[in-house]
């Protein structure tokens, strides 16, 4: 079942210090529902990848393995040829690495926006307070959030958090950026204003995997696109291969009730 | 027609009709009414001539409307919308009328009432033995007790607040235990530990909470007696002062409350989001470290409220330790008590005391509470 395109295996072959993320044999399973199974899947660096499929398919249990805030049952999970999975693995320093973008925002309750987005530089990188403030000010302006720098992130919209929370994670200078449907608890006037900044991060050359429901996102932005079902990805190629030409009959079937919405 | 339609068509005769006005201001001025006819005490300025007369006759005069409208209401039964008792001048004047019979109400209340509760409070204080009146008893105890009520009151504060605060800090200590379980990556030692922590935190809060605090005061109290005559080879004098009711009691109020402040914590820490320790964590930053900066300042200022209810539950709680002679609120008023052969009198003074002294710190702790912008506490804190 498992499906790795020719034209990545051969980038893999070619350039494998290209390659910034690489699963192999991925499984895991909640009770006795198989969530995923056998994936095998990588990605180069400065490449945006999206994850599609429909709810249940696997799409964020894998990208919860990638930086394994999902412990896999079986498999492995490699980021700059270093074993996540094995068990020796400082997890908590790649992590610093791979920034992470929730679908509830997730921001600190008990944090100003500020605050938010100095906490890991602080206490992690050592950097001293101002320093951090002055990175985190310069993310803010480039989500547009300059302004609310003091501002209580209760007090924030939806959209106004989902930014904090990339900014929050551009502290940290992430070599992967990793998005859970970044957008699916947003108001649909407001998703533009996230996606915008999703935008203009992908066009700064920064990888990033996105698992979304934005089609339109998918298939203007990634560099490739993975469809997912049941536990498998089932298809994987340029958004123009997907979207102009899905090989297979469920995804064609997906994409139809999507398009259709659109 | 049923008994329950009876009675409903019956209370609607009362009910539905200026139900404030009449029936209300009714009811005040025959309480008033009975009042003026007590005897008037030493400080009363109304004493029992004209003022008081005065004063029967508005509160009677009231009544006696209130009578006259419920009897057009019975007699007008269909008509009794359109009569003068529901005409907006009626109306009116009756609502003046009632401001009247309020003030009225107000004074008989102040002189019957208010300065009677304070001469013979001054009548009981200057007794020299009780007066068999029981309001006069009451004022008659709490006065000659009021030094051993004070000492009561000073040692119930104390072992309270001190023993909260002592247990809050076990308490913090006691819940990482609860909240580290072992970990998939933990090495074999530290597995080990972490389920001892486990297994500790489960017995300690089963146990403690699982018994009377009054029953673990016993224990603590003798058997560390024992151990540390034992040890030492103390003789009484120095046992009492090394080992004196007070330590006891402060020792066992503090490791009682450890375990319901532990258990108030966890619950709190456990209701914070998921997300919140996960974005912690996806940031890099590790279980510890998502735990102190993140998701234990939420949770502890969520407890708020819960560790405030527990002051007061320590404050009436502690009269327990009256059974292994520690000398708090109840221990000085079972010994006022045998002192003048009251009993009664006494508890209702101690009462009043507890009463006064939940309320106050109940209203400083909600004040503390704001200041942190801890969420609102609800209701009565029940008791252990």
């Amino acid at each position: 079942m498992a499906f790795v395109s020719s034209e990545a295996a051969s980038r893999v072959a070619n350039a494998p210090s290209d390659e910034i993320i690489r699963i192999e044999g991925l499984r895991k399973s909640f009770g006795q529902l198989e969530v995923l199974r056998d994936i095998n899947f990588s990605v180069n660096r400065g490449e945006v990848v999206t994850i599609i499929g429909a709810s249940g398919s696997g799409k964020s249990t894998l990208l919860r393995c990638i930086n394994l805030l999902e412990e896999p049952d079986a498999g492995h999970v490699w980021f700059e040829g270093k074993d996540l999975t094995d068990l020796s693995t400082n997890v908590d320093e790649l992590r610093q690495d791979i920034g992470m973008v929730f679908q509830s925002f997730n921001l600190f309750a008990n944090k100003n926006v500020l605050d938010n987005c100095t906490l890991a530089p602080v206490t992690l990188k050592r950097m001293d307070r101002a320093h951090a403030e002055e990175v985190a000010l310069m993310h803010l302006e480039r989500v547009g959030l300059a302004d609310f720098a003091h501002a209580d992130v209760r007090r924030l919209s939806g959209g106004q958090r989902q930014r904090v929370a990339i900014a929050r994670a551009l502290c940290m200078d992430p070599k992967v950026m990793l998005f859970d449907e970044p957008t699916s608890a947003l108001d649909p006037e407001i998703v533009g204003e996230v996606l915008e900044v999703m935008r203009s991060l992908a066009e700064g050359g920064m990888t990033m995997v996105v698992v979304t429901h934005e089609m339109a996102f998918a298939r203007d932005v990634s560099d490739r696109v993975v469809f997912m079902d049941r536990g498998v990805i089932l298809e994987q190629g340029s958004p123009a291969e997907v979207f102009g030409n899905p090989r297979e009959e469920r995804t064609r079937a997906f994409l139809s009730r999507y398009l259709k919405e659109e | 027609m049923t008994i329950a339609d009876r009675i409903r068509s019956l209370t609607g005769f009362f009910r539905r009709d200026h139900i404030y006005v009449l029936l209300g201001t009714a009811a005040l001025a025959a309480f008033s009414y009975v009042l003026t006819r007590f005897m008037p005490t030493r400080s009363s300025f109304l004493g029992a001539g004209v003022g008081v007369i005065v004063c029967q006759a508005v509160l009677g005069a009231w009544l006696a409307i209130t009578a006259l409208a419920l009897i057009t209401k019975l007699t007008h039964w269909e008509t009794y919308r359109s009569t003068w008792w529901c005409q907006p001048t009626g109306r009116r004047v009756l609502r003046i009328a009632s401001y009247v019979v309020w003030a009225v109400c107000a004074i008989v209340i102040f002189d019957r009432a208010v300065l009677s509760l304070y001469d013979i409070a001054c009548f009981a204080a200057a007794s020299d033995k009780r007066t068999n009146v029981f309001i006069a008893d009451i004022f008659f105890f709490a006065w000659k007790g009021r030094g051993m009520l004070l000492q009561g009151l000073g040692n119930t504060v104390i072992v309270a607040l001190i023993g909260t605060v002592v247990a809050f800090v076990l308490a913090l200590l006691l819940v990482f235990l609860r909240l580290n379980p072992p970990q998939r990556r933990d090495n074999g030692f530290v597995r080990f530990w972490k389920k001892i922590g486990l297994g500790f935190y489960s017995v300690y809060t089963t146990v403690i909470r699982g018994t009377p605090m009054m029953v673990q005061g016993s224990i603590i109290y003798f058997g560390g007696y024992g151990i540390i005559q034992s040890i030492t080879g103390f003789g009484v004098a120095q046992m009492n002062q090394v080992w004196s009711v007070f330590v006891a009691a402060l020792v066992t109020i503090s490791l009682n409350s450890t375990a319901y402040l532990a258990e108030v914590l966890r619950g709190a820490i456990e209701s914070i989001d998921a997300g919140q320790a996960e974005a912690a964590r996806s940031l890099g930053l590790t279980r510890w470290q998502a735990m102190m900066k993140v998701v234990f300042p939420q949770g502890v200022r969520n407890a708020i409220p819960a560790i405030g209810n527990e002051v007061v539950i320590n404050i009436k709680d502690s009269s327990v330790f009256t059974f292994i002679g520690f000398f708090e609120v109840m221990y000085a008023s079972r010994t006022i008590a045998g002192m003048y052969y009251g009993s009664t009198e006494v508890y209702i003074t101690t009462a009043v005391i507890y009463l006064v002294l939940t309320l106050v710190a109940g209203a400083l702790l909600r004040g503390i509470a704001r200041k942190l912008d801890a969420p609102a506490s609800s209701g009565v804190p029940s008791s252990n």
